[in-house]
């Protein structure tokens, strides 16, 4: 088991969170060359949005971990179809440019 | 000056970062995986000592009320309304090696001796459920032929197991009470009991003890005498008698069957690995507390009993009843099983705990619906008073039945229930999760959803399927553990019988 190992654990969460860190990096670049400017609002949204995704294939895999293949297959199809319409909607929400506040 | 087409750093921390999402996905994919493959947390299993990791913090769900539903005069159980008891006496009396004193079903109730006389009267269908455990037992060994080189391997783990439960060579441990409990208890006892600080420093040592023997829990409680036997004392034999005065406290312990192959019962699991565990806990906790100056006697699994555990168990906190009549702990689920010691220390008790058990499975009855032998009660709420308290019916003469019917060598269980329950889960983030979140949760909201996920993600085979061929088809309620294979170890192209 790799993250049981002594060495491999803690560097895997090591990397897992330099990983994580990277894909944010990319992601702020990306939102910057869409012309897309994010309020800390939008930041927190879109963060949540990542760490449900997250958590919900962790769950899933989990689940056929411990061999309960139907319920992790059913788990991330359920939840994975929800988090995409949400993925969507999010999307569409942080395209509309952010209204300037009347002073 | 720069190729257009070449990668500057900013495009490589924009699409490397954006690739690193996807990585960052399958790398929480793999710790989840290897969350839920890891050993570690099969529940009473953890490599942390003592099992730390998996307490339930009990504290915000004691109750100062009783934990049982008293509805009437209540009494203490006879010992004839065990049905070990009862069939044991019958089935000695079916195969007595006196002619004159064997008894068969042609002779009717009327001549069978007091006590089971009265009661298979007064239940003539436990009877008629016996005779027909007794034909199934007869094609189980028949069976069991046929299944043999598949399942010998789990024979043999439980066969080895038993082995430590009944000793034929003096090898049984702990030993079995001779004479009166006031002499028993407190045989060997060479010194004026150890004067502890406190009742509170006493029960809190006990448990460390008991944690070191290897006990995954450990509760406290006063006995109340209406979880003691009547009609029979070990030592003594068939006899009335009163609850000692020296058992005023009881010590319940509780470990877990080991994970793999209780989750692929009936067939693959065995009462006899948690049993002999729990014997050896028993034991050992009654020689330290006798050698510290006070009395003790282990009651312990299978049948050495002077007490009725499971309630005793959800007295000391441990748990609730669910509705297959076992305690259901919020740490093991229904994979718990439980001993107790009596004794005359003084002890702080426990209290008892409500973390939503019952109400959980008064909507679940998941249980119910897989049953192969059709005992469990599938009432909307405990509905059954036995002895002044109001419980779930199980019909045990029928589950008993389909111990003798299963694919094994031998009537040893079926325990689908414990396995099939909802709380029966792997100690992993997302199951301790439920865990601690429905019980605080006063909308009953997450157990609902939970039992949404239950039934519809999850697998589990028709009752029916559990039984043999041609009337079901052996099925477990997983795959058995690889190491209880025997196809994966064995070469039967030999001429082995």
């Amino acid at each position: 088991m790799l993250l049981q190992s002594t060495i491999m654990g803690p560097l895997f969460w090591m990397l897992l969170g330099i990983i994580q860190l990277a894909f944010f990096v990319g992601l702020r670049l990306f939102f910057k060359d869409k012309g897309l400017q994010l309020s800390w609002f939008r930041w927190s949204l879109v963060a949540g949005w990542w760490l449900t995704t997250n958590i919900t294939v962790a769950a899933a895999f989990t689940l056929i971990g411990e061999n309960e293949s139907r319920a992790g297959t059913y788990f991330l199809a359920f939840f994975g179809i929800g988090l995409l319409i949400g993925g969507a909607a999010l999307w569409t929400f942080i395209k509309k440019p952010i209204k300037p506040v009347n002073k | 000056m720069p190729n257009k087409n070449d990668i500057s750093r900013r495009n490589f921390l924009k699409w490397g970062g954006l690739a690193g999402g996807a990585v960052g996905l399958a790398g929480s994919a793999l710790a989840g995986f290897e969350s839920g493959r890891d050993t570690s947390s099969n529940t009473g299993w953890e490599r942390e000592k003592y099992g730390h990791g998996q307490f339930f913090n009990r504290k915000p769900f004691e109750i100062d009320t009783s934990p049982h539903e008293i509805v009437g005069a209540t009494r203490r159980i006879n010992y004839e309304e065990n049905i070990f008891n009862r069939n044991r006496d019958l089935y000695q009396l079916l195969h007595a090696k006196d002619e004159t004193k064997r008894w068969t079903f042609k002779n009717g109730v009327e001549q069978l001796p007091e006590p089971i006389k009265s009661y298979y009267t007064q239940n003539p269908a436990a009877l008629e459920e016996f005779k027909l455990a007794l034909n199934r037992a007869k094609k189980q060994r028949t069976y069991w032929k046929d299944v043999k080189k598949k399942y010998i391997l789990a024979d043999a783990w439980s066969h080895a197991h038993a082995s430590a439960l009944y000793g034929k060579h003096g090898a049984r441990f702990p030993d079995e009470p001779e004479g009166t409990p006031e002499e028993w208890d407190f045989r060997g006892i060479q010194h004026e009991p150890l004067p502890f600080k406190s009742p509170g420093h006493a029960s809190e040592l006990i448990k460390k003890i008991a944690y070191s023997f290897g006990a995954t829990l450990v509760g406290i409680t006063k006995l109340n005498p209406d979880w003691v036997y009547q009609g029979k004392l070990r030592g003594v034999g068939k006899t009335q008698f009163e609850v000692p005065k020296h058992w005023k406290y009881a010590i319940v312990f509780a470990i877990p069957h080991e994970w793999e192959a209780m989750y692929a019962n009936p067939t693959y699991g065995t009462s006899y690995d948690a049993y002999s565990k729990l014997r050896w806990i028993g034991g050992k906790l009654d020689a330290f507390i006798r050698h510290i100056g006070y009395a003790a006697r282990p009651h312990v699994p299978p049948t050495s009993y002077e007490i009725i555990i499971p309630p005793l168990a959800i007295d000391a906190g441990l748990g609730e009843l669910g509705r297959n009549g076992i305690v259901i702990t919020p740490e093991l689920g229904a994979n718990t099983r439980i001993a107790a010691i009596t004794t005359n220390m003084d002890l702080e008790p426990d209290k008892p705990i409500h973390v939503g058990i019952r109400e959980f499975c008064n909507k679940c009855k998941i249980c119910a619906d897989t049953c192969p032998s059709g005992a469990i009660s599938f009432d909307d709420k405990p509905s059954y008073v036995s002895r002044g308290y109001k419980k779930w019916y199980v019909n045990q003469d029928k589950c008993l039945t389909v111990w003798n019917t299963v694919a094994t060598s031998h009537p040893r269980g079926c325990r689908v229930c414990l396995a099939v329950c909802p709380y029966s889960r792997k100690n992993n983030w997302i199951h301790t999760l439920a865990r601690e979140m429905d019980p605080r949760d006063p909308t009953g909201a997450v157990a609902t959803a939970m039992l949404a996920m239950q039934k519809n993600f999850f697998e589990y085979p028709d009752a029916q399927e559990f039984l043999p061929q041609p009337d079901g088809s052996d099925a477990t309620y997983h795959d058995g553990p690889e190491w209880l294979k025997t196809e994966e170890w064995c070469d039967f192209n030999t001429n082995w019988e």
